[in-house]
């Protein structure tokens, strides 16, 4: 079953589209990797998600329910979320901060000491918000998102500003949430934080959904370089194959199976010797990076 | 949700300005009264009448404004909004919520005047026997008379981020509300105005205005219901407009 779906979910300020037409599928409990540049939507599709900004067009639907405004206060109620950055009243400390979450939502203490213990932010509550350090201000409002006790999670950047041992720390609790069964979605505009939790990916250029998916149909999305080993490269690159010169023959891009079969058969009626015939193994940073179209994310 | 909105109250500098603001105006009126003792006519009415005068008019329509302001600046400040919305809760709780918080605040500061208007009086200027009920009830009448302009400005700061252009806006209502006072503008005119039904409400039973009517149930009635059909509405045409709102 899917927890989120939508249908053309588009968000127009005035002339200028910022997202554009998503078809979005997060299935239940999975971790669901957003992905995008800086200003490709992420922040704005999260925020229709969760009816704080009002879709120009297009259905969502949350739970098999769809989002509207008389469906939005029943569904919220199980959906926690921290969007753009980290919420919080400075002049307060983190435990009058669960306060007010606790007030506001109607929940129960018990409620309030799990969602602190789980960010193990014990230690701290009794602080000024204002002298937290940003790691602890991310602690604190994943423990807002989770006081609730979620279905869904929908985590805007949650480790930016992070350290990696608190990427690392953030990325345990999320991957093991998800094994509880709550699905979480959470953006990054960087691959390298999202690939290693996420099992279901969406990438997101210039508002459109460029792929969404599983990790291994990604790499099948993309077509890597072919490498063809022979000791006479100049005698294939004079039959006017669009190739370059290799390391220790051709390399050729954009070619297909049936391309190179037949470059292949090609290579053979002019007797220049094969050696070998290879894809170059492409890291997922180099698929990101070519179906986002090289916006200088990473 | 009022519960929550509390909470964001503690240890913030709303409740400096419920403390400093009826302490400027006890003296303002304190000196004024001292002044012209040649020229007003002793006693506590009289005294009551020149502390409620300033403050009617313009303290304390200003100071909601402020209060308003930084209880919103909590709210655009960081990404609370984001924090705030997602909640399970309609906009006219989120709207409600935060106008009932305010107007706690004003009624602590209207019975913080109260308190040293009476110990002004007595040690300060040493008059006789306290301070009439009819001051105390006009103290009264304005905590409701306010609910309109705590209902406005906290929707005018929900809906403007800058801290001061709120203020400003109230500033001009104080201008309107003195001017339909003096104009001597009757009708239902006074009534529609925020500012002015709190300059109406503390000026009744004093001396300082010369028309300002006594304070009875005929006079004190049209101002309870028209501020509290005012505040419904500006709480009413606050939540639309931030249930139809995105969160940027």
């Amino acid at each position: 079953m899917d927890i989120i779906t939508t249908r053309g979910l588009t968000k127009a300020y005035g002339s200028r589209t910022v997202v554009d037409s998503l078809d979005l599928r997060v299935p239940q409990g999975c971790v669901y990797g957003f992905l995008g540049p800086n200003g490709s939507g992420k922040s704005t599709t999260m925020k229709m998600l969760l009816s704080l900004v009002r879709p120009t067009r297009g259905e969502i639907s949350v739970f098999g329910r769809p989002m509207n405004r008389e469906t939005r206060p029943g569904l919220l109620r199980e959906i926690g979320s921290l969007i753009e950055a980290p919420p919080g009243y400075a002049h307060l400390t983190g435990r009058e901060n669960m306060a007010i979450v606790q007030r506001m939502l109607g929940l129960g203490d018990r409620q309030i000491a799990d969602a602190v213990a789980v960010v193990r932010l014990q230690e701290h509550m009794d602080k000024l918000v204002r002298a937290y350090s940003l790691g602890m201000k991310q602690r604190l409002g994943i423990a807002m998102a989770l006081a609730r006790e979620p279905r869904l999670l929908v985590l805007d950047e949650p480790t930016n500003g992070l350290d990696p041992a608190g990427i690392e720390e953030i990325r345990e609790l999320l991957v093991s949430l998800a094994g509880e069964g709550i699905t979480v979605m959470v953006s990054s505009h960087l691959l390298d934080e999202i690939d290693k939790m996420a099992s279901v990916l969406g990438i997101l250029g210039r508002g459109r959904l460029i792929f969404q998916g599983t990790r291994t149909e990604l790499f099948h999305r993309s077509l890597p370089d072919l490498l063809v080993d022979t000791p006479e490269p100049e005698r294939a690159l004079a039959l006017g194959i669009p190739a370059v010169r290799a390391d220790r023959g051709i390399r050729l891009s954009g070619f297909d199976d049936r391309d190179t079969a037949r470059l292949v058969r090609q290579l053979v009626e002019h007797d220049v010797p094969v050696h070998g015939v290879r894809r170059v193994q492409q890291s997922l940073e180099e698929v990101f990076m070519d179906l986002t179209g090289r916006e200088g994310l990473l | 949700m009022v519960l929550a909105e509390l909470t964001k109250l503690r240890r913030s500098a709303l409740w400096i300005v419920a403390a400093v603001l009826p302490l400027l105006t006890v003296i303002t009126g304190t000196v004024n009264y001292s002044a012209n003792q040649g020229a007003l006519s002793a006693g506590w009415t009289s005294y009551w009448s020149q502390v409620t005068i300033f403050y009617g008019m313009l303290f304390m329509s200003t100071a909601i404004a402020v209060l308003a302001s930084a209880a919103w600046r909590m709210e655009h400040r960081g990404h609370n909004w984001n924090l705030l919305m997602a909640v399970p809760a309609r906009a006219r709780s989120v709207v409600g919520a935060k106008i009932a918080a305010l107007a706690l605040v004003v009624a602590v500061m209207q019975l913080v005047l109260l308190l040293m208007v009476v110990l002004t009086g007595k040690l300060v200027l040493g008059l006789d026997g306290f301070l009439p009920w009819n001051g105390v009830a006009a103290a009264l009448l304005g905590i409701v008379a306010a609910l309109p302009v705590v209902a406005l400005q906290s929707v005018l700061s929900m809906l403007i981020r800058s801290f001061a252009a709120p203020v400003v806006l109230g500033l001009l209502g104080c201008v309107a509300g003195v001017g339909i006072l003096y104009a001597g503008i009757g009708g239902a005119v006074p009534y529609l105005v925020p500012q002015a039904l709190v300059i109406r409400s503390l000026s009744l039973g004093g001396t300082a205005v010369s028309d300002a009517g006594v304070l009875d149930l005929s006079t004190a009635a049209p101002v309870a219901v028209a501020s509290a059909a005012l505040t419904l509405l500006l709480w009413a045409l606050g939540s639309a407009v931030l249930s139809r709102r995105d969160v940027r």
